[in-house]
């Protein structure tokens, strides 16, 4: 390995990855770099460019025909999720996935105790909380969320979308991650909610120091918070820069923005 | 009804009891293995061999059988694993473990092939099983409680997801179905040192039949579904023997109506829910500082 410093090597990064499903290629010749500073990114693209697919070959529930994953510099091309996610690679779904049938801290629980877990493959360490401190790293990140313990014990359907999406962010949180991926946090949810969850993603990337990629489609939103912008389309990566910069970029305007109008 | 035939009916239901909570296992998850009977018969056969014909001492054979079943089941499940089946193809597959199972050992002569295997030595008692049928639910109380326990339920509700929250899937099944086909062979030591003369056939579709009816009663949600489907289906019956050859009408009947008045059985997550709530009714406090108000479907 060369003695590139710490801040060198991006947290995550996608190099050329190519996904096909049937003959439709879903994602083509796509690289990201999430640098190793914190803060937000976003992905931005019409339905169906393959911004989910980047999520599932990211946290390695799609392996790409082609491509690499680099964690924090280390070859995790091909690893099982569960790797991934030890090392460092949380995230949330397009629709909210918490477990039904556990409790809000139980559905945290499990994800925290994994992450105490030495992660060593497949081993019965992960069954079992080796530092014991899953419990309250779960609250702390329920916590972090601004979830209320009047909520915790209660089953995901009691709570309302708002509610759900952060215990969903929360659950991610629990390993601390390098990399958390938001895919379409704010779908749903009304202004004001939407406000608060900016107000909670800004604040996540300063207390935690963790990198967040949103996947999102209301604009406005992903202008205010983002720092950074990839625009897809038909699965390639048209364009990526700096709000400002992807505005002006012609190609995305046709493609996705629609007209100018809109800006 | 004699006090001999009530404790040999006791002793055989907690037989029964630890091969249904066995079977109970995988379908927690929503795994259709349905090659309990299999289990069963290796744990039976395991155990009979070894006192018999080997002078092992009864725990230490019933240990083998457990394990020998444990493993039977981890190889099962850990081929239809592997290639991936999921729902009906599982259950054949695991089913036709079973069935060919049950078809070798009519072969074998070494185990007494169709005939049968005779002259087990009687060790099984009802002190015994009652206090394995105890350790065994003992066991289900505390797996509820731990992090094996919830990843049985998170499995059962979105199997998908698990992985991605840092829990090597499949080894974390093949656990479980483990313990599963290790209490199938616990039971069926105990079994054979009972009843003292065992056939492949008694390891047949009849015997997934009696361990599956318990959770169509039950449901899946909880162990003591299971517990309480047996407790119906295996002594009430008996206490409408009166009816004589008409008993297993009532038995088919009370299914049909279980199944047409509660599908997923009679103990499920809402059951449960629903009873919490009214033992400690508490008003919900408001969501998060009063933003969120609109809920979604």
């Amino acid at each position: 390995m060369t003695m590139q410093s710490a801040e060198q090597v991006p947290a995550l990064e996608l190099r050329s990855a190519y996904v096909r499903f049937g003959g439709v290629s879903a994602v083509n010749d796509v690289s990201l770099r999430i640098p190793a500073e914190a803060g937000i990114s976003a992905i931005i693209g019409p339905n169906g460019a393959g911004k989910t697919t980047i999520f599932n070959v990211l946290t390695g529930v799609i392996r790409p025909a082609s491509g690499q994953i680099m964690i924090a510099g280390r070859d995790m091309t091909g690893r099982r999720p569960d790797e991934i996610f030890r090392s460092g690679i949380a995230r949330t779904f397009q629709g909210v996935r918490l477990f039904a049938h556990l409790s809000i801290r139980d559905n945290v629980l499990l994800a925290a105790r994994s992450a105490s877990a030495p992660g060593r493959p497949g081993g019965p360490s992960v069954w079992f909380d080796r530092r014991g401190d899953a419990p309250r790293r779960a609250e702390r990140a329920l916590d972090d969320v601004g979830l209320p313990p009047s909520l915790w014990s209660a089953w995901p359907d009691r709570l309302t979308l708002l509610e759900r999406r952060l215990a969903e962010i929360a659950r991610a949180l629990t390993i601390g991650p390098l990399v958390l991926l938001l895919d379409e946090p704010a779908a749903g949810l009304n202004t004001a909610e939407k406000e608060r969850l900016c107000t909670l993603l800004s604040k996540l990337t300063v207390s935690t120091g963790c990198r967040i990629v949103v996947i999102e489609h209301d604009m406005k939103l992903v202008m205010s918070i983002a720092e950074r912008i990839w625009v897809m389309n038909f699965g390639c990566l048209l364009s990526e820069g700096t709000p400002a910069e992807v505005k002006t970029n012609e190609a995305v305007i046709e493609a996705y923005l629609g007209s100018r109008s809109h800006q | 009804m004699g006090a001999g035939s009530l404790e040999a009916l006791v002793t055989i239901q907690l037989i029964y009891l630890i091969a249904a909570l066995g079977h109970y296992l995988p379908f927690s998850m929503k795994q259709l293995d349905v090659g309990i009977a299999g289990y069963v018969a290796i744990g039976a056969y395991t155990s009979a061999y070894l006192t018999r014909d080997c002078d092992v001492p009864f725990a230490l054979a019933l240990v083998a059988g457990t394990v020998a079943a444990a493993a039977g089941a981890f190889i099962v499940d850990a081929l239809a694993t592997r290639v991936r089946l999921t729902g009906f193809a599982y259950a054949v597959f695991s089913l036709s473990f079973a069935e060919a199972l049950r078809i070798i050992l009519n072969n074998v002569e070494a185990v007494g092939s169709s005939g049968g295997l005779v002259g087990i030595p009687p060790h099984t008692t009802l002190p015994i099983v009652a206090m394995t049928a105890a350790c065994v639910l003992a066991g289900f109380w505390v797996l509820d409680r731990t992090r094996l326990g919830a990843l049985r339920t998170a499995i059962a509700d979105d199997e998908f997801i698990v992985p991605i929250f840092g829990v090597p899937l499949t080894a974390t099944k093949l656990v479980i179905f483990a313990i599963g086909g290790g209490l199938g062979g616990l039971a069926g030591g105990l079994y054979s040192h009972y009843v003292l003369f065992i056939r492949p056939d008694d390891f047949g579709f009849a015997l997934l039949i009696a361990l599956q009816l318990p959770m169509v009663f039950g449901g899946l949600d909880r162990f003591y579904g299971a517990v309480l489907g047996l407790l119906l289906l295996g002594f009430i019956p008996e206490f409408v023997r009166g009816l004589a050859q008409y008993r297993l009408i009532v038995t088919a009947a009370a299914t049909l109506l279980v199944l047409i008045v509660r599908p997923s059985g009679l103990i499920t997550h809402q059951t449960i829910a629903s009873l919490k709530k009214a033992f400690c009714r508490r008003a919900r406090p408001r969501g998060v500082s009063g933003l969120s108000s609109d809920r979604s479907s």
